[in-house]
């Protein structure tokens, strides 16, 4: 009933009502939607570098005279919750059909198998080679063209986009045309794939464990901690966005605060009816939350149904990604403020419509 | 029922001490019937207020059910109004977005809130439109769609709602014909019969003469007080 009661007097002036409305939704929509932005931001960073941070690279230790590893080493290694995946590292000169021209390039060699752990999104086989995209622009190579390595023709099948883990001006061969070409037995890294992040740490040590029992044989580096820092700075801006969307909030408060006012003012009279047939304070200050709570309730949900749409428009055609169970988080935050933006603001009148004199409300006309 | 022993209300008006009402003791005995007559500014709305405990007086003290509530706090004197009292206004005072049936509701809604069922609640709040002559066809019609005798009726319904042994009402036939008028006062005096203790104050004659006793005040005070009828 006092549901009931609440609905009924914000359909008694509804055009009040539905700017004070407005304000919510505005408030809601812009927190929920540059939360979406910041989201996306972030989502955008994690699908570009993102990829890295499962991974482990194991390096040979140089300053105490080791250049690689050999089968043993892998072995051992193959006891961890994690893939290993050796890697052959050269670097050659590759022939460019059709352009006549020789690029001195990173040649690596993995297993066909490995590839998939890669998240390199390219297929090679014994007769064809990846590139990343900065070989790919800075040559004008695309799917399809031919390379030349030591006499032998090579498609290209794959572009893949350069990282940490292969970087720029780099090729990569299938472990086996990469033994047929240079012969060698020994891998100058390997690369540990951990599916659960929380393993990383676990892993680096156990790998520390067993390679560098007697001497420091390699070094060791996950690639998640300098993630974890720019994940940081993200979320810094991200706050910051939202925190200029809360200033439309504050506003879109005063205004229900505004119009709860005018509404206790207008109403005085039948305050001081329900306070002489029974209604204490409470019930008053009950009966306003109510309102507030209504408009609280129906601004955020439209406002946070609205930040989706403005979201999805700025992840799609700003970021060029897509939204994703954040969009839901920060839609959830925008809900959240605003019904809580409502009830702070109707707080004061609702504390005033209940502080009326009821003789004097009476004899309000 | 309701006892008034020495009771004061002074006004500050800048330096000027007004008496609203001076000195004033009165009894009402359960199911009593009495008028409150006195022109504007006697004092008369001021009595009727703090006997329903919405204003407290400067000295003196009141009872009402034997309950002294010069002592009780705002919580206090607010379940007095909602248990021991009904009030009837002049202006009829319904709630204009709510029913009939719903401005009765409205008083068992503040005293049992979801204690007391919807079908129950309801069905207690058609009892006493029954009780207060209103036929039901209008039980769901808004104030604005009643006639002013109906929205009466409406306004003693409500009274009715918490089953208080008082009835307290402020000029009730101010708004009304002398027809109409007559018959809500009928309606009062019967429900006095059924056992209510009813007060109304007023400056008519004719709606004074309703009740068993007369009181007449004057600037504050009481002048005189007159007995009808055969009792």
């Amino acid at each position: 009933m006092y549901f009931e009661l609440a609905k009924r007097n914000l359909k008694r002036n509804l055009l009040r009502s539905i700017l004070a409305l407005l304000g919510i939704i505005i408030g809601v929509a812009a927190i929920s939607s540059l939360g979406i932005l910041g989201g996306g931001l972030k989502q955008g960073i994690m699908e570009n570098l993102g990829s890295i941070s499962n991974y482990i690279i194991v390096f040979p230790n140089y300053q105490n005279g080791y250049t690689s590893f050999d089968k043993k080493d892998v072995e051992k290694l193959r006891v961890l919750n994690c893939e290993v995946i050796p890697i052959y590292a050269t670097s050659d000169f590759v022939y460019i059909k059709g352009k006549n021209r020789r690029i001195y390039t990173n040649i690596f060699g993995i297993d066909k198998d490995d590839i998939n752990y890669l998240n390199l999104k390219v297929k090679i086989s014994d007769t064809s080679a990846a590139v990343d995209t900065f070989f790919s622009k800075a040559n004008e190579i695309n799917i399809g063209n031919q390379l030349v390595i030591k006499n032998i023709s090579f498609r290209v099948s794959g572009i893949y986009n350069s990282t940490y883990l292969f970087p720029d001006n780099s090729l990569i061969l299938t472990a086996k045309t990469y033994k047929r070409l240079y012969g060698e037995k020994k891998y100058s890294r390997i690369i540990l794939y951990v599916r659960d992040i929380n393993n990383i740490d676990k892993i680096k040590k156990e790998t520390e464990r067993i390679l560098n029992k007697k001497e420091k044989k390699c070094i060791i580096i996950a690639l998640n901690s300098i993630l974890e820092a720019i994940n940081g700075v993200i979320t810094k801006v991200s706050y910051f966005l939202m925190g200029i969307g809360a200033i439309s909030l504050l506003v879109a408060g005063i205004g229900i605060g505004n119009v709860m006012l005018m509404s206790v003012v207008e109403r005085t009279k039948e305050i001081g009816v329900m306070r002489s047939i029974g209604a204490s304070k409470k019930d008053i200050i009950i009966l306003f939350l109510y309102e507030a709570l209504i408009l609280g309730i129906i601004g955020s949900l439209i406002g946070a149904f609205l930040s989706l749409f403005f979201g999805y428009l700025i992840v799609h055609y700003l970021l060029k990604t897509s939204l994703s169970y954040y969009a839901i988080i920060y839609m959830l935050i925008g809900i959240f403020f605003g019904i809580l933006t409502s009830l702070i603001s109707a707080l004061y009148p609702a504390y005033k419509a209940s502080k009326l004199d009821p003789i004097k409300a009476l004899r309000n006309e | 029922m309701i006892k008034l022993k020495n009771v004061t209300k002074t006004y500050k008006m800048g330096e000027e001490i007004i008496y609203a009402l001076k000195n004033i003791n009165l009894n009402i005995k359960e199911g009593e019937f009495v008028s409150i007559m006195g022109p504007s500014g006697s004092g008369k709305s001021t009595m009727l207020n703090i006997i329903g405990c919405l204003d407290k007086p400067t000295e003196g003290e009141v009872y009402i059910d034997n309950i002294k509530t010069n002592d009780l706090d705002d919580d206090g004197l607010t379940k007095i109004r909602r248990d021991k009292i009904g009030f009837v206004f002049q202006q009829f005072n319904l709630i204009p977005i709510l029913t009939a049936l719903e401005n009765v509701e409205l008083p068992l809604i503040f005293k049992y809130r979801n204690s007391m069922s919807e079908e129950e609640r309801r069905k207690r709040a058609l009892k006493c439109l029954k009780m207060a002559e209103l036929e039901e066809k209008f039980a769901n019609h808004k104030p604005n769609q009643l006639s002013g005798g109906q929205q009466q009726r409406v306004a003693i319904a409500r009274a009715l709602a918490n089953n208080p042994p008082i009835i307290l009402a402020d000029e009730p036939t101010g708004a009304l014909d002398s027809k109409t008028g007559e018959k809500i006062m009928q309606l009062l005096k019967k429900l006095n019969e059924e056992g209510k203790t009813v007060v109304v104050v007023t400056h008519d004659i004719n709606v004074a003469r309703f009740g068993d006793r007369i009181v007449y005040l004057k600037d504050g005070e009481i002048e005189r007080e007159e007995k009808l009828g055969g009792d």
